[in-house]
């Protein structure tokens, strides 16, 4: 990470307040003056990598402390990391890091407490340097989003935007040093700037979950008794997890101060159980990417956070500013639905990929401000009030009418019987699209087709109600991301839609 | 097998297998519930053609004469005692079926 802030930070930080815990595993907590000397130690075992000056490096981001370190020392040697999944398929790495120019992907580890930096793709370099000759242009951080081509975009992150995002963060959610905050997303996900590098950054302590065990109610539920964190930042995905609704655990956890859902819609029902865990917190809805960072944010008390069938997205953070661009390609004056794009202090430089970025990030001919198309829609009703309608392109027609799938997830998830639900357009030539939901029920619980289909028809037009339901008995897939697994759903219904035609 | 029990198995075997027979009334509106859409209602129209070998194209046919299992009984019931002409092109018998 290569940001003078937080690299000047932690150097104050091991030397003021070197006792300060800065990070804490399951097994072991790590103060600042550790931390940093851990940092200078992987800066000698880069020496035998034999690096050239400022060039872009993939580290494979396996969540651990030697990871984080490695990453810092890189920026402190003047090198751009790109943190990148350890999952992430040996097929797409040679196109990934040959778009992105990356001079080869490091690993860190250690042997017998010792730190030792793994060559992972030690062939195809690049060396090309990274443009710092300009300030304005210097890359402290590049990312990975996931591409509809099946390759991750790089997104380069701009220091300036990093910098001004760690000063929001930390002001809008009272962190100081000392502060606790959990880290459960991947290193690689744009959600550790808040989770991992903003509280470095200002003297906080991160509480790095264990990822082997990310997926445990139980071990969620003693982690966070035990480690008592001030701030959660997390998919709705953790949270089903950490309150499951048929979980017999009904302690409160009031110590945490603020609860942030992110990442993508909570459902209404989930938001209840959580507000129930948590009821001396302020819940926050944030919304961003990875291109724009944070952008929008809705805070709440516990009883307003459950009120809303659907989170609205909140106001601008800091300066951001958005339009909305109607399927005419206007900009929507007044109340409407459009695609949104925003244009906030956090915003990218783009992509590695010049095409892709020219595709979505534009300068704005009047304010000359530079915008992102978020691909998202959204609405907006007489009073401003920003809701989120959907992906772009997950809007599709069915017997001629508009139809959002999310607008049907959502009254289905209301079912007491029903825990989640997720609607798969299936293209046809004569209805445009047939949707089929996909029922995740409550355990215990088998709802029936004839119920679904009446309660579809209490809440939505005639042409939401979707043709064929499928029971799925075990938790819908989900993605890396923690989102639901559409693509994997589609495939779960590909043989009941052969039987069905 | 009566004609209810033949029309609902039907139902609930093509168009709509999520749904037990068991728990499907036969007073309910098919199409305002949900049970079926207005494009599984052709299809539906076009079994009742060819399981009881009715033409439809002389037949003043009224959206409320499919509303119900019922409805639709009472349909073939009258129908398949009448001398409907069976020489005419049915295709745009369903055209009122055609909505959203």
């Amino acid at each position: 990470m290569k940001l003078p802030l937080l690299l000047n930070s932690l150097n104050n930080s091991a030397a003021h307040f070197p006792n300060n815990v800065a990070i804490v595993t399951d097994t072991t907590a790590w103060n600042y003056k550790q931390l940093w000397s851990r940092i200078a130690r992987f800066e000698s075992a880069l020496t035998a990598i034999a690096l050239p000056a400022h060039v872009a490096v993939a580290v494979t981001a396996h969540k651990t402390v030697d990871t984080l370190a490695l990453m810092l020392a890189l920026g402190k040697q003047g090198h751009t990391p790109l943190a990148v999944s350890p999952t992430l398929g040996s097929m797409v790495k040679p196109m990934m890091y040959n778009t992105a120019r990356v001079y080869c992907e490091l690993a860190a580890a250690n042997i017998s407490g010792q730190p030792v930096v793994n060559l992972v793709t030690p062939d195809k370099r690049q060396a090309d340097a990274m443009p710092d000759a300009d300030p304005a242009d210097s890359c402290p951080l590049m990312l990975t989003t996931s591409g509809s081509t099946g390759i991750p975009k790089v997104v380069k992150l701009r220091t300036e935007g990093v910098s001004a995002f760690f000063d929001w963060g930390a002001e809008y959610f009272q962190l100081t040093r000392g502060s606790r905050v959990l880290s459960y997303a991947p290193l690689n996900f744009d959600l550790s700037l808040l989770e991992i590098w903003m509280p470095l950054a200002k003297g906080a302590t991160v509480i790095l979950a264990d990822t082997a065990r990310a997926t445990q109610t139980g071990y969620l539920q003693a982690l966070i008794r035990h480690s008592r964190p001030d701030l959660i930042q997390a998919v709705p995905m953790f949270y089903s997890l950490l309150c499951p609704d048929s979980n017999s655990y009904n302690g409160v956890m009031d110590e945490v101060r603020h609860v942030v859902f992110t990442g993508d819609t909570t459902p209404q029902k989930l938001r209840e159980r959580v507000a129930t865990r948590f009821p001396q917190s302020v819940f926050h809805n944030v919304y961003g990417c990875t291109e724009t960072n944070n952008s929008f944010v809705y805070s709440a008390d516990v009883q307003a956070i459950v009120r809303h069938e659907r989170l609205p997205l909140g106001r601008p953070i800091n300066e951001a500013s958005y339009r909305i661009i109607t399927d005419d390609g206007v900009e929507l004056d007044g109340a409407g639905e459009g695609e949104l794009h925003t244009s906030t202090p956090f915003l990218a430089h783009g992509y590695t990929d010049t095409k892709l970025t020219a595709n979505v990030f534009y300068t704005e001919y009047v304010s000359h401000s530079p915008y992102y198309r978020t691909g998202d829609r959204v609405a907006r009703d007489e009073l401003g009030q920003l809701t989120l309608v959907g992906r772009n392109d997950f809007i599709v027609k069915v017997r001629g009418v508009r139809t959002n799938p999310l607008d049907i997830e959502q009254v289905l998830t209301k079912m007491p019987t029903v825990k989640n639900a997720v609607v798969v357009p299936v293209n046809d030539e004569t209805c445009g699209a047939v949707l089929h939901a996909v029922i995740e029920p409550m355990q215990g619980q088998t709802p029936d087709g004839l119920t679904m289909r009446m309660f579809c028809a209490q809440h939505l037009p005639q042409t939401s109600i979707p043709r064929h339901f499928h029971l799925h008995k075990n938790p819908l897939p989900m993605t890396s991301t923690g989102k639901t697994d559409r693509n994997s759903i589609a495939l779960f219904i590909q043989p009941q839609r052969n039987e069905l035609a | 097998m009566n004609n209810e029990q033949r029309i609902k198995a039907y139902i609930c075997e093509k168009l709509a297998p999520d749904i037990n027979p068991i728990t499907l009334p036969t007073d309910i509106d098919l199409l305002s519930s949900g049970v079926i859409d207005s494009l599984s209602l052709v299809r539906l129209v076009v079994w009742i053609e060819e399981e009881y070998d009715i033409l439809m194209g002389d037949i003043d046919i009224a959206p409320e004469d499919f509303s119900t299992i019922e409805m639709i009984n009472t349909f073939i019931k009258r129908h398949t005692i009448s001398d409907v002409t069976r020489t005419r092109d049915v295709s745009n018998s369903t055209e009122f079926l055609f909505q959203p």
